[in-house]
């Protein structure tokens, strides 16, 4: 059964539907939230509140797009303000809190985790990360990732190259080598 | 070059997630041997598919579904209780103080019918006094308490299962007055009792 069938059947009563749709896309949406964000705790309400604004909303679902990118649109809108409210509350800490959590230990275990690639995603600009996890994670193309941005398909191409650019510096500086 | 470069990097995500058919992948292998800026964007991309995103728990996945239908079934619920305009908090303590009045008026109720006693026939409360209805028992109780001088109700002040024979003097009618002094006085009840 598709996407658009299981969405049907749950706007006639039927609530196991919407229960399949959420445990067919709820670890890609988590792992998108995850990328976004680097924060199992984060993702997981980002993970929920997508799915409860989807329950919400999918009256309103207009098939113009697909069920997939609709809910990738939504999680993206939720990451973007965790991410606003985490940069807020981050400077409202202090600068030696935030220089303990990056030491030589926090280096030392992304290192060891293989999360320096992450690490290093996470150094590039919002937009131009989003642009990077949904060509490249998710394989969407540059249509369905302007959609879900909400920009033109130019503007995703422009924040997909200058993020990889970027990544490639900030690995670069780290002494990673992103072609090995 | 340049336009199969652009072309080429803007097709990598597609070529590494194997959506493109085996004529241009060939083409893309043949650029990424002679083109070291896309072999290096193709290389952080594989490292970037391959990175591991840590897992919440099963338990996290076997609940999702069902804690978000239910947290949206309630949502509507609460929702549905204000499109007719009745808002929670206020109608809880609407009905909380309806509550503390119903309690409070039953109370009142109750302690008057208890002064009023159901089970006692009062002969001298209806406005024209039947006395063949009245027990022998009943006069002597009431005139029992009950004494005439010079035309005046006297009344030995008692509450006998909460009736108090003095405010139900009082209540009575002139003519029921009358008629209760004339029956004393068909009993000889003249005088004090006590």
């Amino acid at each position: 059964m598709d996407d658009i069938d299981l969405v049907e059947q749950y706007l006639s009563g039927n609530e196991k539907a919407f229960e399949e749709l959420i445990m067919k896309y709820q670890k890609k949406i988590y792992g998108l939230a995850y990328r976004m964000t680097r924060d199992i705790e984060e993702s997981k309400d980002i993970t929920q509140s997508t799915f409860l604004q989807a329950i919400r909303y999918v009256s309103g679902f207009r098939n113009k797009s697909s069920f997939k990118t609709w809910l990738y649109k939504i999680t993206y809108n939720l990451s973007l303000n965790h991410l606003n409210k985490r940069k807020k509350h981050e400077a409202e800490l202090s600068e030696s809190i935030i220089g303990n959590e990056c030491g030589a230990l926090g280096i030392l275990l992304e290192k060891e985790r293989g999360y320096e690639i992450l690490k290093a995603l996470s150094g590039v600009p919002d937009r131009q990360r989003l642009s990077i996890i949904l060509r490249t994670y998710e394989g969407l193309s540059c249509r369905e990732t302007a959609e879900i941005m909400n920009i033109s398909e130019g503007a995703v191409k422009a924040n997909y190259h200058n993020g990889l650019k970027k990544m490639k510096v900030l690995i670069g500086k780290k002494g990673y080598d992103s072609g090995s | 070059m340049t336009q199969d470069h652009d072309y080429i990097r803007e097709s990598l995500p597609e070529y590494l997630a194997g959506k493109l058919p085996g004529r241009k992948n060939e083409d893309i292998k043949r650029h990424l041997d002679r083109c070291v800026d896309c072999s290096q964007d193709l290389a952080l991309m594989n490292k970037l598919r391959k990175t591991e995103v840590p897992d919440p728990g099963e338990l996290f996945w076997k609940t999702l579904p069902g804690k978000v239908v239910a947290k949206h079934r309630n949502n509507n619920q609460r929702n549905s209780w204000l499109t007719y305009g009745i808002r929670p908090v206020p109608a809880s303590a609407f009905m909380l103080l309806a509550a503390l009045l119903a309690v409070f008026m039953s109370h009142s109720i109750n302690s008057r019918q208890r002064y009023y006693d159901p089970l006692f026939s009062d002969p001298f409360s209806v406005s024209s006094i039947d006395y063949s209805t009245l027990e022998r028992d009943s006069i002597h109780e009431i005139t029992e308490r009950l004494s005439i001088h010079d035309n005046v109700v006297d009344v030995v002040e008692d509450r006998y299962f909460g009736h108090s024979y003095h405010e139900e003097l009082a209540d009575l009618h002139s003519d029921e007055i009358n008629n209760m002094l004339k029956a004393l006085e068909s009993q000889h009840k003249n005088g004090g009792v006590l």
